[in-house]
């Protein structure tokens, strides 16, 4: 069965975390300087949490990180916690405990890589984004079925881009100037759904907040002599949103369960998690600007930060008509099993 | 926060499929009423004799009184073996009139129709929309004067599926002829072979007849068929919303799952040569996946979370608006896929049919507008629009 009722330790994360961001998340929208950064994060523990102990980590599971996850996506936090924390799960899974324990204590920082175009039989031909939001030491790439660290050869060529998302920033590279310093071979394809539960967690947290803001301006905002989220119109489309949240957010923590109890039929679970969870946060988003009107379409509404996010997350994760396709072939080698296999 | 499959979980699901496997009938042989009427009390009777009638209710009432988890693995494997839908002629009985009568019937209620409904002995109908009264159920105008120890009931009830094939009608009339809206309504029992009832059909967009209009001309129901206070009739159709759990509704997306499923296996595509079209196509199912696994994920957790004892409440507005949509997403899309086969109009196991059936999913039982409203106004506080 899924017990989804949270543990008192569970609770204690999610209300404890909750409290630290919604101050940083008040502070994005009042242009306030109470951001928090990677490094408080570390100093909180909360890279960590699903890290074993001997590098510095919580020794919880994948559930707690995703947990964490949604918690970070909902309040806008730094897209380079995910980051940091690949970078740990990688270092320790490659045999690098002390670089692992450097990433938990955010001694060693990492940003991450997205390639342009798809492998070529040399890594070099081919170009990569960098993000990060400060100067990181280290980049991850999780790439055809490889978790590698990259550090950029000092001196490198680096062509800043101006960033869709205002809190990363974004650099182009010859692929030339990365080199791998540690690699982990993703035999069983778990740090790959981790990297989505990852992700699927901060998307589902977008979805939640972008449908929070909405409904909280529909609430205030008066036309007509009415409050708008009187009008159906606008009811309807938040009454759209709340089931896109919530449906991503329980796939999400279903597909994480199933994660960390190792069940069969997880790897589909966490491929649909991610689906569901970065269509409910892009649509969500869109949504938000759309109830604020003419606002919303502002820099001063904060809702294309979470809009612009969630695009980030959606290509940082590989979704998009491959992965897809991917899962769609998946599912019907296994249903032609079942069906011609047995008696 | 964690997923486990305990051996009493795993021993319990191993006996319900075993006694599924051995006692799920084949198709209905005999599509007359009289055959369909058969067909639904003979499996009623046959899992009422095996134990397994009136899964969620309580003991005390005839029923197995299942615990939530072991709901959800009857639901799952009873839409797995392939059991004839839950959605059948037994559906009203089983999950609205009968736990309304748990709920406010008198213990003679009680004692004459739950063991019937439960053993496959009486079938029930729905008697509460009107010509007037659909989404808006307080326009109810069909009327009922108190003569003695007898209501007279004269008006018209409208979209009542089964009313050929039923005993028993749940049926809300106006008994205060100076009230409107909600208030002055009675919930009576009424016996459907009562003089006086006329019974018409209603040809489907699918060219079937799964409803009628039923219509009442001065037909006499013993006062003793009312159910709770004479004109609190509103609150009694209310009452069931408390006693649903949402575990029902897990055989159906499976049912649907299952339908989608067949299209991931590969026959819908074998039509489709161009390379770019299939990995359209194969995207597109996919995600309608990967959306019938939120859905389900969903109604767990809307279960899990709901307080032992309390029903699931206005969650279950969320539930039935994702599965709505979805099946028409689902059924549209393989309907779309038969190519010009879609031409040809077939009764069963068949997209144009299915598809086209799909309409009313958004329709009935409260309609997506109807859904997002409620959605909208008790679970995100946005005020009402009157």
């Amino acid at each position: 069965m899924f017990d989804f009722r949270l543990s008192t330790e569970q609770e204690q994360i999610v209300a404890s975390l909750a409290d630290v961001l919604s101050r940083h998340r008040e502070s994005l929208a009042s242009g306030g300087a109470d951001r928090i950064g990677v490094a408080d994060l570390a100093r909180l523990g909360w890279i960590g949490v699903g890290l074993p102990e001997e590098v510095g980590g919580a020794g919880g599971t994948v559930v707690e990180e995703t947990l964490v996850a949604r918690e970070l996506g909902r309040a806008l936090a730094p897209p380079d916690v995910l980051f940091l924390q690949m970078a740990a799960h990688g270092a320790y899974a490659a045999g690098e405990p002390e670089l692992a324990s450097s990433f938990v204590e955010a001694r060693s920082t990492a940003g991450s890589i997205v390639w342009s175009g798809l492998p070529q039989p040399s890594a070099a031909r081919r170009d990569a984004y960098l993000l990060q939001t400060e100067e990181r030491t280290h980049f991850w790439s999780l790439e055809g079925g490889d978790l590698t660290l990259f550090q950029l050869a000092p001196g490198a060529r680096r062509e800043a881009l101006r960033s869709m998302d205002p809190e990363v920033t974004l650099a182009r590279v010859d692929g030339e100037s990365l080199r791998a310093c540690c690699t982990h071979r993703d035999a069983d394809g778990s740090m790959l759904r981790r990297a989505h539960l990852l992700m699927a967690g901060m998307l589902s947290g977008i979805a939640d907040a972008t449908r929070d803001l909405a409904v909280a301006y529909a609430k205030e905002r008066r036309q007509f002599g009415r409050l708008i989220g009187s009008f159906q119109a606008i009811k309807h489309r938040c009454a759209d949103m709340h089931l896109r949240a919530r449906a991503a957010g329980a796939q999400t923590m279903l597909a994480a369960m199933m994660e960390a109890a190792r069940m069969p039929g997880r790897a589909e679970q966490v491929q649909a998690a991610l689906i569901v969870s970065v269509d409910a946060a892009v649509r969500n988003s869109e949504a938000c600007i759309q109830v604020h009107g003419g606002i919303g379409f502002s820099e001063e509404c904060i809702a294309h930060r979470y809009l612009k996010r969630a695009h980030l997350l959606r290509i940082q994760s590989g979704d998009g008509v491959r992965l897809r396709v991917e899962l769609a072939g998946a599912l019907g080698r296994r249903l032609s099993e079942a069906h011609g296999g047995g008696s | 926060m964690q997923a486990s499959i305990t051996k009493e979980e795993q021993r319990f699901r191993e006996e319900v499929r075993a006694w599924l496997a051995a006692n799920v009938p084949g198709p209905n042989p005999d599509p007359s009423p009289e055959g369909r009427r058969r067909y639904a009390l003979d499996w009623q009777r046959r899992q009422f004799e095996g134990g397994w009638a009136g899964v969620s209710w309580p003991r005390e009432y005839g029923g197995r009184g299942l615990a939530d988890q072991e709901q959800i693995i009857w639901y799952e494997e009873y839409a797995r073996a392939g059991a004839p839908s839950s959605l059948g002629p037994s559906f009203v009985g089983l999950n609205h009139a009968g736990p309304t009568l748990i709920a406010l019937g008198t213990p003679e209620q009680r004692a004459f129709h739950l063991p019937r409904i439960l053993s496959g002995q009486s079938l029930w109908c729905q008697g509460f929309s009107e010509p007037g009264a659909g989404s808006d159920l307080a326009g109810i105008r069909t009327r009922a004067r108190i003569e003695g120890d007898y209501l007279i009931v004269s008006g018209q009830k409208l979209w009542c599926s089964y009313a050929d094939l039923a005993d028993y009608q749940e049926l809300l009339v106006r008994t205060d002829p100076h009230s409107e809206r909600h208030k002055g309504l009675t919930w009576v029992i009424c016996d459907m072979r009562s003089p006086g009832i006329t019974i018409r059909p209603i040809r489907n967009i699918t060219g079937e007849a799964e409803f009628a209009e039923v219509f009442y001309d001065d037909v006499r129901i013993p006062i003793g068929n009312v159910v709770g206070k004479i004109n609190e009739g509103w609150s009694v159709a209310m009452a069931t919303l408390g006693f649903e759990r949402g575990t029902a509704s897990i055989a159906l997306q499976i049912e649907m799952q299952r339908a989608l499923e067949k299209l991931v296996g590969g026959n819908g595509l074998r039509s489709q040569e161009d390379v770019s079209v299939q990995h359209g196509v194969q995207s597109r199912l996919a995600t309608l996946w990967a959306q019938t696994c939120a859905l389900r994920a969903l109604t767990l957790e809307t279960i899990a979370t709901a307080s032992a004892g309390q029903p699931v409440g206005f969650d279950s507005s969320l539930i039935r608006l994702c599965f709505s949509e979805l099946m028409q997403e689902i059924h549209r899309l393989g309907f779309e896929l038969s190519g010009p086969h879609a031409l040809e109009m077939c009764s069963g196991g068949h997209w144009t049919r299915s598809y086209l059936h799909a309409l009313h999913e958004t329709i009935a039982g409260g309609t997506s507008e109807i859904q997002r409203n409620i959605i909208a106004e008790r679970l995100l506080g946005l005020p009402k629009d009157r």
